[in-house]
């Protein structure tokens, strides 16, 4: 019997050795510029999040994160957090957390720390005021909200919180902190 | 397909485009470690949105199953963005880099660019197109991936030059205004992008640096990119 060739169906795309499934080899960038420009670090815009790291003199780091999901166990994250960030602030966590998040930003300078923090009323908000303030920062209160989210405090400070939390080694140069409590 | 057509600007008066037509662009983008591979940018319509983002943006095999910190971009609807700007909405499109066919293909960044002029500031009398939501794809995330490896590369790249592109098409000589996100100022720096003097734009929690690229970085670009 005579061999069959192996014909690829009509309409399908082989695909070049190698390459996954959907990707069709191209010709080879011969423009320098244009192959350095591609070829470098892509942007993400995830906000410059990474890794952060809360660091406390005479304690080990201890690492935070969000959690994807609905599961239960994001709260216990977000509880331990923020209680931790208190706490190097100097003030309690009232009510419950629902979430947090952190970013470092690049643009803000060695000596500067952005701090947000979102409160919902009954918050210890007057106790960061204290806090920040007593260790020479500033604060920027403004109202904001969205749509289904009725934050009521958004607090900035510029300059670095000197509470061991955001030393030029942590990598932290802003962070964002949500608090809800019962309203 | 013609270009899109944008409005005379006037110092002071904004002219939405006459057409908001995206013109269709063959792009080559690089598939980690270096094989260039084809890829094309596209209107980026709400059915791309629904199909190709989202879900199957976040929902990725490749993806960590937690992350360290939420991405800023977690959970917006990109279908629901609009560029404000001074207090008011401009009016925008969307395009994305698109790889593959059918099925198979695949949205590897995306970006809204504003369709009337804004005023340029290193440039007074000039106008420029204000980008938002350049944004790779989190699969394209090395640090969002299980694998910490780079994925598909320069999608980034290839839209910006796109925007300068299509401001260059209508006669604003390539100039682009963006508000930067913290870790990229340096990136966009690298593609021509200036600082501007200005205060940053706070937007959740999330500090941005407002940026300029002027005519003649804009021109080097796309000699970069081949226009």
């Amino acid at each position: 019997m005579a061999k069959t060739a192996r014909i690829p169906r009509a309409g399908k795309i082989a695909n070049a050795p190698g390459l996954p499934k959907g990707f069709k080899a191209a010709a080879p960038i011969t423009n320098p510029k244009l192959r350095e420009l591609l070829t470098g670090p892509d942007i993400t815009t995830s906000g410059g999040v990474r890794t952060v790291e809360i660091k406390r003199p005479g304690q080990a780091s201890v690492q935070y994160g969000e959690v994807r999901g609905e599961a239960a166990g994001d709260m216990a994250d977000e509880v331990e957090t923020l209680n931790a960030v208190s706490e190097a602030l100097g003030f309690k966590v009232k009510g419950t957390v629902v979430g947090i998040s952190m970013y470092s930003g690049g643009q803000i300078t060695d000596d500067k720390v952005f701090v947000t923090a979102q409160v919902f009323e009954g918050g210890s908000w007057a106790e960061i005021r204290a806090a920040v303030e007593a260790s020479g920062g500033t604060l920027k209160v403004t109202e904001y909200s969205k749509d289904d989210v009725p934050l009521i405090d958004f607090v900035h400070c510029f300059k670095r919180l000197n509470v061991g939390l955001f030393g030029p080694d942590s990598g932290v140069r802003q962070l964002q902190v949500t608090r809800f409590v019962d309203v | 397909m013609s270009p899109v057509v944008l409005g005379l600007y006037n110092a002071g008066t904004f002219d939405p485009l006459s057409s908001e037509m995206i013109i269709e662009k063959k792009i080559t983008l690089i598939l980690h470690p270096g094989r260039p591979v084809e890829a094309r940018i596209v209107e980026l319509t709400g059915q791309l949105i629904d199909t190709k983002m989202a879900d199957a943006w976040w929902g990725d095999d490749s993806l960590k199953a937690t992350f360290t910190s939420s991405p800023i971009d977690r959970r917006w609807n990109w279908s629901a963005r609009e560029i404000e700007y001074e207090g008011r909405l401009l009016r925008s499109v969307k395009v994305a880099a698109v790889t593959g066919e059918g099925e198979e293909s695949a949205v590897q960044g995306a970006m809204m660019i504003s369709t009337e002029p804004v005023p340029s500031v290193l440039e007074p009398g000039k106008a420029c197109l204000f980008v938002e939501l350049l944004f790779t794809a989190p699969r394209n995330r090395p640090d969002l991936r299980r694998d910490g490896q780079p994925f598909v590369i320069g999608d980034g790249s290839q839209l910006l030059s796109y925007g300068a592109w299509l401001s260059q098409e209508n006669n604003l000589d390539g100039r682009l205004r963006l508000d930067g996100s913290p870790d990229f100022v340096g990136w966009y720096a690298k593609r021509g992008l200036q600082k501007l003097d200005t205060d940053p734009i706070v937007y959740e929690g999330v500090a941005y640096t407002p940026m300029e690229l002027p005519a003649a970085a804009a021109q080097e670009l796309l000699a970069a990119w081949g226009e």
